[in-house]
């Protein structure tokens, strides 16, 4: 195939087509042979390649072979035979040979033709773009994503059109690469940015491969372009940044260096030159060693090997000499740079100039030797410490004062003589100024132990040294003996915290107890005591820190000679010392007890009163045989003076505080306010204010206590507007005529409330019989008052009630009222009328006519006793405390009912007692008791009829007993007790009220009113009053 | 007024003062009284012969003036009551009418209205009494009738004719007018009208066999 393609394509094609031409021209002149008709065999071939597939090629050249064989055949025996044959053995190798090109031919077109469809495709289905172009260059082809990015239609960007969308600062260069390669036929890559739809451009790399035929000839071009542009971007970043970095090396005032992992310098910038005037090949590697001053090549060559193996940065200070052959200080900092697996891959380092720095601290250095020189000298105590405060320096005072060594001194060891109670204030004190960051001269109080063991007070004055920034440098301080200055100013505030104490009332044994302390402070190492003298034995007043032991057993001890030498002290009356107690020949009594409790020097003084009584006695007592200094004995005659008044003053002022205690309790207890009030001048002005008002008048007023008495006009205007112009009316001339108070007003306090006050008053005269004084006492009586008023309230309230249950009971009976008046009435009427009847006769019946004036007296005194019954019932008249008898009264009620317990079948039965039993109390009220009680029985028989029993007795317990019974319903079942309920009833109209009233009007008075069940029907109700003996009306 | 036995008027009041004052208003207009204390004491009393009237006090203990009239009335009495109150009301009043009550005097009245009332009471006792009497003279005659003539004179008083009263009876039409002349002769009627105002008075049962 691949010869014969090359035979075909060879240029031999032409020659052998002349040839064949040339053979059928000579086939054609000079035989005759007919060479048209295989021509034309030829050329049907050839057509049907137009339209047919190989195969059908293959049938017509068949077809055409099959033809020229029938026209031989037939005209075999019509022309000369040898022609005929030729001629059809020619038309026969015609298309023999025809027919194998035509096929190969048109089998090469068709795969061609199929695999650039394909490619096509594929180009179509991808998302990169894609183009194809002739070779020429004409573009013919692009993918959709080429369109899709640009926007352009496909025919805007065939052939040229796409050189539009190319950056116009890239198209040159472009479109030049690209001409150069479509003439050299070399593969394309160029890059260059492309306009997308939105008018942006984008970097595109474009790479185009040649398409060639057998020959070598270049069929198309195949484009493919790729999206570099956010590469494009990075890279120019990248290489922008990198710029900048070389730019900054070389320009900053440092000097900048890399080196190799091993060591080994790399680079340095222009700086390093320019500073050590050395060429690069000088420097590079390890050969910048040689600039270094040889007094700190080792340390810094050493240090720098150090960090290189153990990857840490490196730090050191170091000389380096200059251009000049002199040396200057230098910071070398150096850190590596790591992988990611933490390979050191470099290291960079930066010097930096320090000289002037390093000449300041030198500077520094040297003055401050010079001030520890001077301060070394000084008489005062100075120091100073780093900023964190730790002390560098002491001057030699200190060390003489404290007695500690340097060593022991320097740092923080100082603090071993600081007091242990101002350790921790002096350290808040410093870590707060030192925290604060804003460093202040602060100053302190501080004990420091002397090399003695005693403390002292010093004043410590702190100033800070700062650099330019504030940043402390250094403290310098100094310390001042304060210790005599201090010990006045806290004798002065331990006497004025006693006085405090005093003044507020703290109990005595407290203010002992601070005493004894205050002088405990002032001596150091003593133990005091104050025992008080209480007849004629010491009592313990305050010890605070001797030993419990000891006070307890000295506690009580007997005033006489030589019983100790407190107790001496007390009965001598003058200070007795002694400085030791193993040896003194007075302390026989107690030296074992003292010693026991390592007492060893007692020092005693007495405390006397201001009448110069002994009323105390205060001791000093030391662990060690002591004798007092003088400043002992000047501070101890100080404190005895102090006590002596403290202890005097408290005894006064507790009697004062009790016995006032003790009043006002009375004044509260009693409502009892007292006042007092002077007169002024000639003029007894009752107007003077009131200078002295109790705690209980306060109340009684309600005034402020703090606010002290108020002036009498505001008093004034605290009285009920009707009482006041009495009250000043009766103020005013008790004054004047120098007479007592004592009359009653009304006050009325800002919330409303109002006060019974019952006041009294009486004038102090002078011996001349001059007014002094008033004093008096203002009695709050509103309880009593409110308690009259309550009781008179009830009473009249009680009264009321029964009145009305009378007047309700009276309009129950109006009927039979009325018909127990018309009854006499009408007698009396028709008498008279008979009276009048028998005057018109001729002959007067005397007798008659006297029985008849008779009869209508009789009615008519009847009708005038029913309705004085009645009035006596319906009066409401104040509750009268008379003597009654009970009989009478019973009776009485009886007449009033007779008649209505008749209309119900009520027999009524009397059993009065014989003796005439008598009580005090309100005749009216005890009949309206019996009314009801009646009229209650006569209910409960209404229906039934009955008997109606009345009974009066005189009980042997000495008391009277009424009693109603009846053989009604009885008592309704187990409300018994609720029968005398007020509103309890079992009637259909009752009021509930006549039971509850009743037992009221009984019980007021002093008896008692109950109910039993009779044996029989009904039930019986009894009045119990105390029996009044004696008198009888 | 002229009645042969003198009237008595009884006087029922619990309260003792108005009872004599009433018994001596009557005594002076020359009545027959006679008193009581209370109801029960008055009925246990036999009532006289004679025209009698009551004087009853609406409000007695046990029993009330209107209770006696009504036993009165019941046991078939006809004393003519005067009822006397110390108040009056309206039911109160319209019963004591209803049971017969001659007059209702509210306390106090005046003593001619009483007497005025008693007047009028014993003119209606009189009344009674005659026609008591009246009765009692048919009732005697009436007596005399032989059980025929009963028979006869029932239905002719109820208008039965004398044929009709044969039939019914089983008898002769002539048989029936013996009967009837012998009965209208023993009866004393004049005519058959008599008869029948006389029937009436005897208050005879009618139409017994009708």
């Amino acid at each position: 195939m691949e010869n014969r393609g090359s035979f075909l394509t060879s240029a031999s094609l032409p020659i052998a087509t002349a040839v064949i031409a040339t053979g059928v021209f000579i086939a054609d002149t000079l035989t005759r042979v007919d060479i048209a008709v295989a021509v034309l065999y030829v050329a049907v071939v050839l057509l049907s390649a137009r339209f047919c597939r190989p195969f059908g090629v293959a049938m017509v050249a068949a077809g055409c072979a099959a033809l020229t064989i029938l026209s031989y055949v037939i005209t075999r025996n019509t022309g000369p035979l040898v022609e005929g044959m030729v001629n059809a053995l020619i038309s026969l190798g015609a298309i023999a040979v025809i027919t194998p090109l035509v096929l190969i031919a048109q089998t090469r077109e068709l795969a061609l033709r199929r695999s650039e469809k394909e490619l096509r495709d594929l180009l179509n289905t991808m998302p990169t773009i894609a183009a194809v172009t002739r070779a020429d260059g004409y573009r013919e082809f692009q993918s959709p994503g080429w369109l899709e990015y640009t926007g352009l239609s496909a025919e805007a960007s065939m052939g040229y059109g796409w050189q539009a969308t190319v950056h116009p600062d890239d198209l040159d260069g472009y479109v030049s690469t690209w001409r150069a390669s479509l003439v050299s036929g070399e593969p394309f890559e160029g890059e260059a940015r492309f306009r997308n739809a939105k008018g942006e451009y984008r970097w595109f790399l474009t790479r185009a491969v040649p398409s060639r035929d057998e020959q070598g000839n270049i069929l198309k071009w195949y484009a493919i372009k790729t999206d570099v542009d956010d590469r494009k971007r990075a890279e120019e970043a990248a290489r922008r940044s990198e710029k900048d970095l070389r730019d900054l090396l070389q320009n900053i005032p440092a000097v900048a260096f890399s080196a190799r992992p091993d060591g080994f310098n790399d680079y340095q910038s222009r700086t390093w030159f320019d500073y050590s005037g050395l060429r690069t090949e000088d420097s590079l590697g390890h050969a910048w060693h040689g600039g270094v001053h040889p007094d700190d090549l080792e340390s810094h060559v050493s240090k720098w090997t150090a960090s290189l193996e153990s990857g840490q940065p490196f730090e050191d200070e170091v000389r380096h000499r200059s251009a000049h052959g002199d040396y200057r200080w230098f910071l070398n900092r150096a850190v590596p740079l790591r992988d990611e697996n933490g390979k050191i891959l470099k290291w960079f380092g930066i010097l930096t100039d320090i000289e002037d720095r390093k000449r300041a601290e030198e500077a520094a250095r040297r003055s401050e030797e010079k001030l520890r020189d001077l301060l070394d000298t000084m008489p005062a105590i100075a120091f100073s410490a780093r900023p964190d405060g730790f002390n560098e320096f002491q001057s030699r005072s200190w060390f003489e004062y404290s007695g500690m060594r340097m060593e022991d001194s320097l740092g923080y060891g100082f603090l071993a003589s600081v007091h242990p109670d101002d350790v921790k204030p002096w350290a808040a004190k410093w870590m707060e100024d030192w925290e604060k960051g804003e460093p202040l001269p602060f100053e302190t109080e501080i004990r420091y132990r002397s090399a003695a063991g005693e403390y002292r007070w010093f004043l410590v004055r702190v100033v800070p040294l700062c650099d330019e920034n504030g940043k402390v440098l250094k403290w310098f301080g100094i310390l001042a003996d304060i210790e005599d200055r201090k010990r006045a100013e806290s004798l002065l505030a331990g006497e004025k915290h006693v006085l405090e104490m005093v003044a507020k009332g703290d109990s005595l044994d407290l203010i002992l107890d601070a005493l004894c302390r205050l002088v405990e402070e002032q001596i150091r190492g003593g133990l005091a005591s104050i025992m008080l003298v209480d007849g004629d034995r010491l009592r313990r007043g305050g010890a605070p820190n001797l030993p419990k032991a000891y006070t307890d057993a000295i506690d009580g001890a007997e005033i006489r000679p030589s019983a100790g030498l407190f107790v001496t002290a007390a009965y001598r009356d003058k200070r007795i010392i002694v400085a030791d107690i193993a040896t003194d020949p007075s302390w026989a009594n107690y030296r074992e007890m003292a010693l026991q409790q390592s007492l060893r020097a007692c020092w005693s003084t007495p405390i006397f009163s201001s009448q110069g009584k002994v009323v105390a006695t205060i001791a000093m007592y030391h662990r060690e045989p002591r004798n007092p200094s003088p400043r002992d004995r000047e501070l101890i005659e100080q404190i005895t003076h102090l006590a002596g008044v403290v202890i005097e003053g408290y005894v006064m002022q507790e009697a004062l505080r009790r016995s006032e205690a003790h009043l006002a309790e009375a004044q509260r207890l009693t409502h009892t306010g007292s006042w007092a009030r002077i007169p002024t001048g000639a003029h007894l002005c009752w107007f003077q204010d009131d200078v002295y008002w109790s705690e209980e008048m306060f109340r009684i007023w309600g005034f402020d206590p703090m606010q002290g008495p108020p002036g009498y006009e505001t008093l004034v205007l605290r009285v009920h507007p009707d009482d006041r112009d009495r009250m000043r009316e009766v103020g005013e001339t008790a004054m004047r005529d120098t007479t007592g108070i004592d009359h009653e007003y009304r006050i009325v306090l800002p919330d409303g409330t109002v006060k019974h006050v019952h006041a009294v008053g009486r004038p102090i005269l002078s011996a001349s019989g001059k007014l002094i004084e008033m004093v008096g006492t203002v009695v709050d009586v509103t309880e009593r008052k409110r308690a009259q008023e309550e009781r008179e309230r009830l009473r009249q309230l009680e009264a009321s009630l029964a009145h009305m249950n009378r007047i309700s009971v009276m309009g129950e009976m109006s009927a039979t009222v009325a018909h127990e008046l018309k009854q006499p009435m009408t007698a009396a009427v028709m008498n008279a009328e008979v009276c009048l009847e028998l005057l018109q006769r001729d002959q007067i019946d005397i007798q008659e006519f006297s029985d008849a004036t008779s009869a209508i007296l009789r009615s008519l005194r009847r009708g005038a006793e029913i309705i004085n019954r009645l009035r006596s019932l319906s009066r409401k008249s104040n509750p009268q405390r008379e003597l009654v008898d009970i009989n009478q009264a019973v009776r009485e009620i009886e007449a009033l009912l007779r008649n209505e317990a008749r209309m119900s079948s009520v027999a009524v039965r009397m059993e009065l007692a014989t003796e005439t039993p008598q009580v005090t109390g309100d005749r009216v009220q005890l009949q309206q008791v019996v009314l009801n009680l009646m009229l209650n029985a006569l209910e409960s028989m209404k229906e039934t009829g009955g008997n109606l029993v009345l009974k009066s007795e005189l009980t042997e317990t000495g008391s009277v007993l009424v009693s109603v019974g009846d053989t009604g319903v009885g008592l309704p079942e187990g409300d018994e007790e609720r029968i005398f309920d007020a509103f309890f009833t079992t009637k259909l109209h009752g009021t509930g009220m006549g039971l509850a009233i009743s037992r009221t009007i009984v019980e007021s008075h002093g008896g008692r009113l109950f109910a039993r069940e009779n044996i029989g029907p009904g039930a019986t109700f009894c009045i119990e009053l105390p029996h009044q003996v004696g008198r009888s009306s | 007024m002229n009645s042969p036995i003198p009237a008595t008027v009884f006087v029922v009041d619990d309260d003792a003062d108005v009872r004599a004052a009433m018994l001596r208003v009557l005594k002076t207009v020359g009545l027959q009284t006679e008193a009581f204390a209370t109801a029960k004491d008055f009925l246990n009393r036999t009532l006289p012969k004679g025209p009698s009237c009551l004087i009853l006090d609406v409000r007695l203990p046990g029993m009330s003036g209107l209770d006696v009239q009504q036993k009165l009335v019941e046991a078939g009495s006809r004393i003519p009551a005067i009822f006397i109150t110390a108040h009056a009301d309206v039911p109160l009043a319209v019963r004591a009418m209803k049971l017969g009550a001659v007059e209702f005097l509210t306390k106090p009245f005046r003593n001619q209205d009483l007497i005025d009332a008693v007047q009028h009471a014993l003119a209606r006792a009189e009344a009674t009494v005659q026609e008591l009497s009246d009765i009692a003279a048919l009732r005697e005659r009436y007596a005399t009738l032989t059980a025929r003539e009963r028979e006869v004179m029932g239905l002719i008083v109820s208008g039965t004719h004398t044929k009709g009263v044969g039939s019914v009876l089983g008898m002769s039409e002539v048989t029936v007018a013996v009967h009837r002349s012998r009965l209208m002769r023993k009866m004393r009627a004049g005519s058959l009208a008599e008869l029948g105002r006389m029937a009436e008075k005897l208050k005879l049962p009618q139409a017994e066999y009708i």
